[in-house]
């Protein structure tokens, strides 16, 4: 039974795809690879099928709009003055290009199950497939007109619309295609158009066998009679064979058929982009203007109607599996797609902006971010903190170790929270949850981490763990509501040890709880080693105070001590007061935590990292973790971080590519993706958002924030 | 990876004479043949210039323009010609000949809201069809929440 039967009264389906970046691919073995993949799934057309691209040229304009507007609308002066420079940073993106925005689609004749057909589409071009409608070529009524040639006018008021003209192939040339040329440079014309490229026909395999093995013999006949050379016959013979070797090796032999429509704002430009596009093709394939009947009936090429209903002469040209799969190019140039949300970066390659909104759903947004030191981790981070901050008024924390929270701290004009051992204390006893339970576990696990060794596991630990618990319980008693205890307020270290020292009932208990005050006080009072960092009032803002939104504000940590303890319980305090501050509200607001490797070597900081990464999700904050390399995050309980942070930024790895290779979570990376993480210069990373796409991004930043965060 | 496109492996196109394809010569000779068969009947002593003419006019109007022959592309013109005409002014003459040969006068004015609609309509529920209850005990007193066709009116 030939194929097409089986589809005879299929209903079309229709899907809309992502288009990719085909510079992901860009090496011999990728496009190899994309062709080979295209090519099988072409091989299973058992019906109709139909490609369309529409392109329409776009500009930066929505976006210039509503920076502007925001700029008008706040009452931040130092927000208003960098939005105007943000501004200004998109004009100058547009004035140096010529955006376009693209649509891909497909059309399927099939009985077979949407949703099946769009996850094997998926599958195949590995890029999202939605079964959706398409998108009209045109709006509103239009009229056929053959003066001074034939063309598609709009009926009534033009209102902006444009006219049209219709172009359908009709010979393709003995040329070399890939996925570059030619209708890639097709696509690079700047003006409106849609290509549709139709396939009304699979042949069943035997059946292409037979049609073509019955062409090479009645040449072989004409050229056993003719007298002379008929070289056309014997290339004929020749590409026979080639398609009959083709098929035997697994490919279909499909009929397909190139439909472009044109659009101009008047007919002279019509008439100039007609001509442009019929020479930018000649090489490949020819190229008819439709006129009268036909031009008007050409239109159903941009919709789901069928080829016979459709019913123009049929110039189809039969072609392999891996030819048609070289039509397909189109998937692979993704444009300028949205203007909505923040700038992370310009494509390498196409070279048009990408923006991504994160905040538009309550999924989850947390990032991840990895890369060898000096690739442009850090100034990324500025320089999306600093786009956040002032298109969309989203504060943020940002943890770093190194020291250059100053810039961003200076640029926003924010106090800059340098922790040190000399300078700054950090009560263990500040409240930091709301709850009494919660708070004294955080307090005693902070003990614990001082006195370097657990109170639980044997009686005496347990005792000291009740003892300590019961301490704790009478200094916290006197507050209604913890989360507004302020820093003054808070009891120190050396008030619990004073109330441990006088717990107990009988000997051995007030012994033991005299004991464990002792050990406390020698290391967090008086003149004990940590005394200053931990006996007192905290000196940094970590306070609620009652505050409705918190300004951003950046901690350092960079002259800290190396001494572990200390670090572990300055990132602990922090960490709980961000935490605790998140909790309370659904305002979007990014932690960012640097070298995040140095929390997670505390396993009670690891823990509260997971924590935050699952429960921030519903509180709408986006942790931003970042560190150098990706196995960082994927041994151990911190992969469920990694497994909660949806979108990746991923900075030349060379020196930790083996997790990309062996980690299930990578095997969406081919070969080519892996070797240009492997290989990425500087400033260029690879945006990989689950569900949504890779991007393959170069950091093309501001010249303020060039000039802001350059040091960095 | 590229691919190198071949020729139509569907159709044959032998060499004939002159650049002209042999079964485009072959089609003008069974053309002339024909033609000179019948005018041998009707005037025997123009027959071989009818039928030379009969022959040039096949080959020249079967030449492919735009991959369909010339003569197929002169009818789609002015089949769309007569139906712009027809359009213009349904009562002329053109208007006549246009109905007679039934073109689709449809084609002259295009309605993209109706070319591009959805390939497959989803029927949305009609919610005025449906009671809804929050619990299984209101049924009982016919109390689930109702979706009205048009405002209520408030007395």
């Amino acid at each position: 039974m030939p194929r097409d039967a089986q589809a005879k009264d299929a209903p079309p389906r229709t899907f809309l795809i992502e288009p990719f970046d085909i510079m992901l691919h860009a090496t011999e073995t990728g496009v190899q690879a994309l062709q080979t993949r295209f090519g099988n799934w072409l091989r299973t057309l058992t019906g109709p099928a139909r490609f369309v691209c529409w392109q329409i040229p776009t500009t930066l304009d929505d976006k210039i709009a509503a920076v502007s507007q925001t700029a008008r609308d706040t009452d931040n002066p130092q927000r208003a003055r960098l939005l105007m420079e943000y501004r200004r940073h998109y004009e100058l993106l547009q004035n140096a290009a010529e955006y376009q925005r693209a649509l891909c689609g497909i059309a399927l004749w099939s009985n077979e199950n949407p949703r099946a057909l769009a996850a094997g589409m998926g599958s195949a071009f590995d890029t999202p497939v939605t079964e959706a409608a398409w998108p009209g070529l045109f709006e509103g009524r239009y009229e056929l007109r053959d003066a001074p040639f034939w063309h598609l006018a709009p009926v009534g008021r033009p209102g902006g619309r444009s006219v049209w003209a219709i172009l359908t192939s009709y010979e393709f040339m003995p040329s070399v295609w890939n996925f570059f040329r030619p209708l890639a440079s097709l696509l690079r014309l700047n003006f409106p158009l849609a290509l549709a490229v139709d396939i009304p026909r699979t042949y069943d395999r035997n059946e292409g066998i037979d049609a073509v093995e019955s062409i090479i013999a009645a040449y072989q006949v004409h050229l056993a009679t003719i007298r002379g050379e008929d070289s056309r016959s014997v290339t004929r013979v020749a590409d026979c064979r080639r398609a009959l070797q083709e098929m035997n090796q697994g490919d279909a032999l499909h009929l397909a058929q190139i439909t472009i429509a044109v659009a101009a704002p008047d007919l002279e430009t019509l008439k100039q982009r007609v001509h442009a596009v019929i020479n930018e093709t000649r090489a490949w394939f020819l190229l008819r203007q439709e006129v009268g009947e036909l031009l008007a009936r050409s239109v159903g090429f941009f919709a789901a109607k069928r080829t016979k209903e459709i019913n123009i002469p049929q110039t189809t040209w039969p072609v392999t599996s891996r030819e048609l799969a070289l039509m397909l190019a189109p998937l692979g140039y993704r444009k300028l797609s949205t203007t909505d949300g923040i700038l992370r970066g310009e494509a390498v390659g196409a070279a048009y902006p990408m923006f991504h909104d994160s905040w538009k759903d309550k999924r989850a947004t947390h990032e991840i971010w990895v890369g060898v030191s000096g690739f442009g981790k850090t100034y990324l981070c500025n320089c999306y903190l600093s786009r956040e901050y002032a298109e969309n008024g989203i504060p943020f924390d940002l943890l770093e170790p190194m020291g250059h929270g100053r810039h961003i701290a200076r640029a926003f004009g924010l106090p800059w929270h340098v922790l040190n051992a000399k300078n700054t204390t950090l009560n263990p006893l500040d409240p930091m949850f709301g709850t009494l339970i919660d708070q004294k576990s955080h307090s005693i696990r902070i003990i614990e981490t001082v006195l370097g060794r657990p109170l639980s596991g044997g009686q005496r630990q347990n005792i000291e763990r009740g003892l300590l618990g019961e301490a704790l319980d009478i200094l916290y008693r006197g507050f209604p509501d913890l989360n507004r205890v302020t820093p003054d307020l808070a009891p120190t270290c050396d008030t619990a040890c004073d109330v441990l020292s006088g717990l107990g009932d009988k000997d051995h208990i007030k012994m033991t709880a005299r004991d464990l005050a002792d050990e406390i006080a020698g290391l967090c009072c008086g003149s004990g080693p940590w005394a200053s960092f931990l006996n007192g009032q905290t000196n940094v803002d970590l306070a609620r105070g009652g505050r409705r939104w918190i300004e951003p504000r950046v901690f350092s940590f960079h002259e800290m001590s190396e001494d572990p303890i200390m670090l572990a319980i300055a990132y602990t305090q922090v960490l709980s007061a961000i935490r605790r501050d998140s909790l309370l509200d659904e305002q979007p607001r990014i932690i960012a935590v640097d070298e995040v490797y140095r929390l997670m070597r505390h396993p009670a900081l690891l823990d509260f990292l997971i924590e935050a990464a699952k429960t921030f999700r519903t509180r709408r904050k986006k942790l931003v973790a970042i560190d150098q390399q990706m196995s960082v995050f994927l041994e151990g309980k911190a992969r469920m971080v990694f497994e909660n942070s949806p979108i990746r930024v991923i900075f030349n790895q060379r020196q930790g590519m083996n997790v990309f290779q062996e980690d299930a979570a990578f095997q969406h990376l081919n070969q080519q993706h892996r070797d240009i993480i492997a290989a990425l210069p500087r400033f260029h990373y690879v945006l990989d958002i689950q569900d949504e796409g890779l991007w393959y991004l170069y950091n093309r930043s501001s010249e303020s924030e060039m000039e802001r965060f350059r040091t960095t | 990876m590229a691919a190198e496109f071949k020729s139509h492996v569907l159709s044959r196109d032998e060499k004939g004479l002159m650049g002209i394809p042999f079964k485009r010569l072959l089609l003008s000779g069974v053309g002339g043949g024909l033609v000179y068969t019948l005018a041998k009947v009707v005037a025997a002593d123009w027959s071989i210039p009818l039928a030379i003419a009969a022959g040039i006019a096949c080959i020249f109007l079967t030449a492919p323009q735009g991959g369909i022959p010339r003569w197929q592309r002169l009818q789609y013109g002015m089949r769309g010609s007569l139906m712009l005409l027809a359009a213009r002014s349904p009562d002329s003459a053109s208007g006549s000949i246009a109905r007679m040969l039934e073109l689709p006068a449809e084609l002259v004015v295009l309605d993209g809201g109706a070319i591009f609609a959805p390939a497959i309509i989803t029927t949305e529920a009609n919610l005025t069809e449906w009671v809804t209850f929050a619990q299984a005990e209101e049924s009982d007193r016919n109390d689930g929440l109702v979706f009205v066709d048009t405002p209520l009116e408030v007395k």
